[in-house]
């Protein structure tokens, strides 16, 4: 189903609306695949050609060498609920979420549902780290928090987890996230949005 | 359903400010295929050919109405059905799967992307290539060693169905 959200453009300097869409398709993923990966190719061939390493150019994109169309079928994610946000037929960002099957570490819900973020990627151009003028800005945070009502949805409480790239932590702390020891995989640490953290996120109080 | 989105200008702006500072990005399922990719695979390609071909036919389709379906190159197609194609790549796997209603799962294992999870699936598809041939019109043979083996395939898929 599609529905219009608000979303900040650079340029203008003003809010825009873009269309929500909580039923991503294969069709889309391919779509949007198509859309990022010249970009996020061109910004590895540009810090190549300024003499960074690939273990640099590494950490400096994090993300840059995730072909999610490829893998999306290795994980069957798509039998997962796929969220995305469009402006006209551009696609600005994509998230995959996994509902009840992680539980919940903090309290007072350890052991509960949560809903889990299993991938949530913006598209390159709207990353400094990728272009010289970045797009647009609100399509994480818009993503982050369709997942929570989500899992209000769910009678969840909003709980919600992921696994969060190191560039990302700072974000998802300012969400009112705690990460939680012991519990992250391959460099990126496991973060959780408590039910009391989500109703201050979605309210604006976090 | 319907998403209530915050629409309020200070948590617009505070959400503004904060993705200023860092990006916004996730990827559990990265490590998750990252574990997948080590497992052991064993492709099948010259049946993995011929299942795409019976069904092709099956649907009464040509070779380049299949590509064009499946946005897939006719030629990469053409290696495809004679199982000459190794390391056929998981987004044609999927669209030939959906394209030609096959379970998507046991294609995946089949052309060795996914790690196969029992010997059910490497017995059908031998008494499945032993009774296909390649002659353009699908035999009443042909049609019920595809049928049985689709079957079987689904079965395999963890209960998916071909749809």
């Amino acid at each position: 189903m599609e529905q219009d959200v608000t979303i900040w453009e650079r340029e203008s300097q003003r809010l825009i609306t873009a269309v929500f869409n909580d039923e991503v398709g294969a069709t889309d993923l391919a779509k949007a695949e198509s859309q990022w990966k010249p970009v996020r190719d061109a910004a590895v061939d540009r810090l190549k050609a300024n003499g960074k390493s690939e273990r640099e150019i590494g950490m400096m994109l994090q993300h840059a060498h995730w072909d999610w169309l490829q893998k999306a079928p290795y994980a069957g994610l798509l039998a997962m609920p796929c969220l995305g946000i469009r402006v006209k037929e551009e696609w600005q960002g994509l998230a995959m979420i996994e509902l009840g099957v992680k539980r919940a570490e903090l309290q007072p819900d350890q052991g509960k549902e949560i809903v889990c973020i299993e991938f949530l990627e913006v598209a390159p151009w709207n990353l400094k780290s990728m272009v010289d003028k970045p797009k647009y800005k609100l399509v994480g945070s818009r993503l982050v928090e369709a997942a929570v009502q989500i899992s209000i949805s769910e009678s969840w409480h909003g709980r919600v987890g992921l696994f969060a790239l190191p560039q990302a932590e700072q974000f998802y702390q300012g969400c009112g996230m705690v990460k939680v020891e012991g519990a992250g995989r391959k460099g990126m640490q496991w973060y959780e949005m408590s039910r009391g953290a989500a109703q201050a996120f979605i309210s604006g109080g976090a | 359903m319907v998403v209530e989105f915050n629409n309020g200008r200070d948590w617009l702006d505070r959400m503004i400010k904060q993705e200023d500072y860092s990006c916004v990005s996730a990827g559990g399922v990265y490590a998750r295929v990252s574990d997948m990719e080590k497992e052991e695979t064993g492709a099948d390609l010259d049946v993995f050919g011929r299942l795409v071909e019976l069904a092709r036919r099956r649907a009464g389709m040509s070779l380049p109405d299949l590509a064009a379906v499946a946005q897939v190159n006719l030629k990469d197609l053409a290696g495809i059905e004679k199982g000459g194609v190794a390391g056929v790549e998981p987004r044609v796997v999927f669209t030939l799967a959906k394209a030609l209603k096959l379970p998507v799962q046991g294609m995946m294992e089949l052309a060795g992307l996914m790690k196969r999870r029992g010997r059910s699936l490497g017995e059908a598809a031998m008494r499945f290539a032993a009774k296909a041939s390649h002659a353009e019109k699908l035999t009443a043979n042909e049609r019920e060693a595809l049928e049985e083996f689709v079957k079987v395939l689904a079965e395999c898929s963890d209960g998916e169905r071909p749809k």
